[in-house]
């Protein structure tokens, strides 16, 4: 380690700048060092040489240990070391041009290879290339052979020059931010299980389509894809949600069934909703279709367990049934024996309506309910929900009333459905009645054309507090009588679930002493029943 | 429970319990029966003893409720005698599709065994 073998620099090398670690970061940032000639920045440097009058020119960036050329103009190599460096000097002070008249007069320079060698260089003016965030990484600078002086003016363009070089490094950065922030776009896209496409506006052309849009077309190609309605009915181009939603439409959750170029069908929600620009105007439209097979089969699935479930519950309840109704009737069964057969009996009455409750339900909420309607009168649907339900009102000892105004439509109805929820209304009405009471069903004209049916109990009603939760399941009123009154806690739920199912409402009103109304209210469907009489006239 | 009229009716009923149930209803109710397993036993059978009636079981393994209607309406010797189908209201059985394979009626399980053969009596009177 002997310093004199190492020959000491003839000049001063440069001081690294205060915030020389971040300038160098926003450097590395710029992602420009070792990149090709560029013609903007040759431009630059061809500009900064002609106006200031000098042969030649630099856009130069400082790096840790070199400077490194973008763009040259009558200098010979690419780059050099930063320690040989002027510009190393003119980074020090971003406000200013660092203008040397005559390098050989100032003891800094005077000896550094570029001036007392080739291309020997005796005059310098370097502009800084100062970032958006207030930090040289380089310059701009013009060099002559022999000693001068900028006019104002060329000083002015100099700095001028140097502005529009870091503009165009800030351009490029912000292009590259707005390219990944597009590929991560790209990629959460393709990261989606659902197929997305999005269309432009106006002519609804696929603009982008993700990686599952490509597995569900079978290709890249999107159009190639048919859509099919849930009855099975094709979809019109114009009626494709993405389509629609370029009308402004935002479409939610609609069931199709997408048929691809190879035959293959898939059942899907599809959303649509448009896509805006800054100004509110409709841009395109994105839509996405999730893959709902595996829904449907646990639908499918569903459906199948608990129809398997209530078949099997229900042949082990025919024999038990059977068995206590034989025992039950059969002579020489003393009184003690024959109540508690009795018991038997009604809990497994009332299991069978829990497994045909459970069903009805589950083929409620599966949507699997095919309701087969035909026009008929109301007197005709309460005579025969009335036949269903006078054994019970009898055994209770309650009258059975009908009231029909006049001038009530006919409903338009699945006849077995409605006449449950009817049955399902009354057999309540006649348990929470009184003995020697009437449980009135009463039908009237709605203002709106609609017909209402009541059903009216005069029992002890239903406490207000517990009227918001009637028609939740297994939500139970305790009628206080035996096992034969209990239900099944589904009954108001079903036939709430049924009414509504014709496109009806449920209403109840109750005053404690007052008894309970029920009642339902189906639209008119158009078709009074004078005017279905009116051939007859 | 008229004694004069003794209907024989046939049953194939896979579930053992189930066809003691029945049998005891149906005999309580005057019927003559005869009761089988399935539906392969009840076609050995109903050429010995030819019944006024079967009740068929429609959900049954060997041979279901609905191939053993068929093979007795495609033999002449036994195509002309009624069939009533004995079926859980679960699997969507519906009027029409029994009468396509040639039953005259169903009755749902579970039935109320104190009316069985009241229902059996009026689904075969209701015959023209």
């Amino acid at each position: 380690m002997s310093s004199s073998d190492r020959p000491m620099p003839r000049w001063v090398v440069a001081p690294l700048p205060p915030d020389e670690e971040q300038r160098l970061a926003v450097l590395r940032d710029y992602e420009i060092l070792d990149t090709p000639p560029e013609a903007v920045f040759d431009h630059l440097a061809w500009l900064a040489s002609y106006i200031c009058g000098t042969p030649m020119a630099l856009v130069n960036l400082v790096d840790e240990h070199r400077q490194w050329f973008k763009a040259r103009v009558g200098f010979p190599t690419a780059e050099s070391p930063r320690s040989e460096a002027i510009c190393a000097y003119a980074i020090l002070n971003p406000q200013q041009v660092l203008e040397i008249t005559d390098t050989s007069k100032d003891d800094r320079f005077a000896d550094m290879p570029a001036i007392a060698g080739h291309p020997f260089v005796r005059f310098y003016a370097g502009a800084p290339l100062v970032s958006a965030s207030g930090h040289a990484v380089g310059t701009l600078c013009v060099m002559d052979s022999v000693p001068k002086t900028l006019t104002d003016d060329q000083r002015q363009a100099l700095i001028i020059l140097a502005a529009q070089a870091v503009s165009q490094f800030e351009l490029r950065r912000r292009l590259r931010d707005i390219e990944d922030q597009r590929a991560q776009l790209i990629s959460t896209l393709n990261a989606v299980p659902i197929a997305i496409v999005i269309r432009g506006a106006p002519d609804g052309r696929v603009v982008v389509q993700n990686e599952a849009a490509d597995r569900f077309a079978g290709s890249t190609n999107w159009e190639t894809i048919r859509a099919l309605r849930k009855d099975g009915q094709p979809l019109s181009r114009t009626e494709w949600p993405g389509f629609r939603a370029l009308r402004g439409e935002t479409v939610r959750s609609e069931e199709l069934r997408l048929t691809m170029a190879d035959g293959r069908t898939v059942p899907v929600y599809a959303n649509a909703a448009p896509i805006t620009d800054s100004r509110g105007a409709i841009v395109g439209a994105v839509t996405g279709f999730q893959d709902i097979t595996s829904l449907a089969e646990v639908a499918r699935l569903k459906d199948e367990f608990v129809a398997t479930v209530s078949h099997e519950l229900r042949t082990p309840l025919t024999a038990i049934k059977g068995s206590l109704q034989l025992v039950h009737s059969a002579e020489g069964l003393d009184a003690e024996h024959k109540e508690l057969i009795g018991v038997a009996l009604g809990n497994a009455d009332r299991l069978v309506r829990m497994v045909n409750d459970i069903l009805d339900a589950a083929k409620i909420e599966a949507g699997a309910l095919k309701l087969q309607r035909r026009t008929l009168t109301v007197a005709v649907l309460a005579a025969t929900a009335f036949e269903n339900v006078r054994p019970i009102a009898a055994a209770a000892g309650v009258r059975l009333a009908i009231e029909i105004e006049s001038g009530v439509r006919a409903v338009h109805v699945d006849v077995d459905r409605m006449v449950q929820a009817l049955v399902n209304l009354l057999s309540n009405a006649i348990k929470f009645a009184p003995r020697a009471t009437t449980v009135t069903l009463a039908a009237r004209r709605m203002a709106d054309g609609g017909v209402s049916m009541a059903i009216h109990d005069d029992g002890s009603g239903i406490p207000p507090e517990r009227l918001h939760r009637l028609f939740e399941k297994f939500s139970q009123l305790q009628p206080g009588s035996s096992n034969q009154g209990k239900g099944t806690g589904l009954g108001l739920a079903i036939t709430k679930a049924l009414v509504e199912e014709h496109g009806g409402t449920i209403h109840v009103s109750s005053d404690p002493g007052m008894g309970t109304t029920f009642e339902i209210r189906l639209a008119g469907d158009g078709t009074s029943f004078a005017a279905a009489a009116a051939p007859l006239c | 429970m008229c004694a004069a009229m003794s209907l024989h009716v046939m049953l194939a009923e896979d579930d053992p319990d189930i066809r003691l149930v029945s049998r005891l209803a149906l005999k309580r109710a005057g019927y003559r029966v005869t009761a089988t397993a399935n539906g392969r036993e009840l076609l050995e059978k109903v050429t010995q003893d030819r019944p006024d009636v079967i009740l068929l079981d429609y959900m049954m393994p060997e041979l279901d409720g609905a191939e053993t209607c068929a093979q007795l309406k495609a033999d002449p010797a036994t195509k002309d005698i009624p069939v009533v189908f004995l079926t859980a209201k679960s699997q969507g059985f519906q009027l029409e599709h029994g009468s396509r394979l040639g039953a005259v009626g169903y009755i749902t399980k579970p039935y109320d065994a104190l009316t069985l053969g009241a229902q059996l009596k009026e689904i075969l009177e209701r015959q023209p």
